[in-house]
């Protein structure tokens, strides 16, 4: 099977940063990153690499995947 | 042909606060400021090394005054600064 490669990873940051009441500084300040990363990264503009990847799942206290979802092109 | 300088310096000016405030600052220095550096050289690196064999194709072609060829150099020089810049400034708003 030939996975495509147009496909999307999206993230639900926003929503768990808003579950846990911390403003985009203060994630930002957690995760040694500016806050514009933060701000692309919850408008899904940007893709982190796997180390920050993980430790936003850390930081939240989640599995990778319950943060970040690999949303392939003909599943939209 | 010093109207192109007159027009080119205060957009170096103005670039070389970008690229400064960009990668001193805070947003330079993590991954996603790493990356925006990255393409903003990728796009303007490869502008000396071409616009001098440009000018060095004029030089062995048709011949070009010491003068010019200073001016030309410079302007160059002031051209991968502005195009840095400028997809710093783009680049970051999109990424």
């Amino acid at each position: 099977m030939k996975l495509k490669s147009s496909g999307e990873i999206k993230n639900r940051l926003a929503v768990l940063r808003a579950e846990k009441k911390w403003s985009q500084k203060e994630v930002a300040e957690m995760l040694g990153v500016s806050r514009q990363t933060i701000v692309s990264l919850e408008k899904n503009k940007y893709n982190p690499s796997l180390k920050l990847a993980f430790e936003i799942a850390v930081l939240f206290e989640k599995e990778i995947t319950d943060v970040f979802q690999y949303v392939r092109e003909e599943e939209e | 042909m010093n109207w192109l300088g007159i027009i080119l310096v205060p957009l170096f000016l103005v670039a070389l606060y970008i690229i400064l405030k960009f990668t001193w600052g805070e947003e330079g220095k993590d991954e996603r400021g790493a990356q925006v550096l990255s393409k903003s050289y990728m796009a303007s690196m490869p502008i000396l090394p071409i616009g001098w064999l440009i000018l060095e194709l004029i030089q062995d072609s048709i011949g070009m005054s010491y003068d010019n060829y200073r001016y030309w150099i410079w302007i160059l020089v002031l051209a991968i600064f502005i195009v840095q810049g400028a997809v710093i400034a783009v680049y970051r708003l999109k990424v």
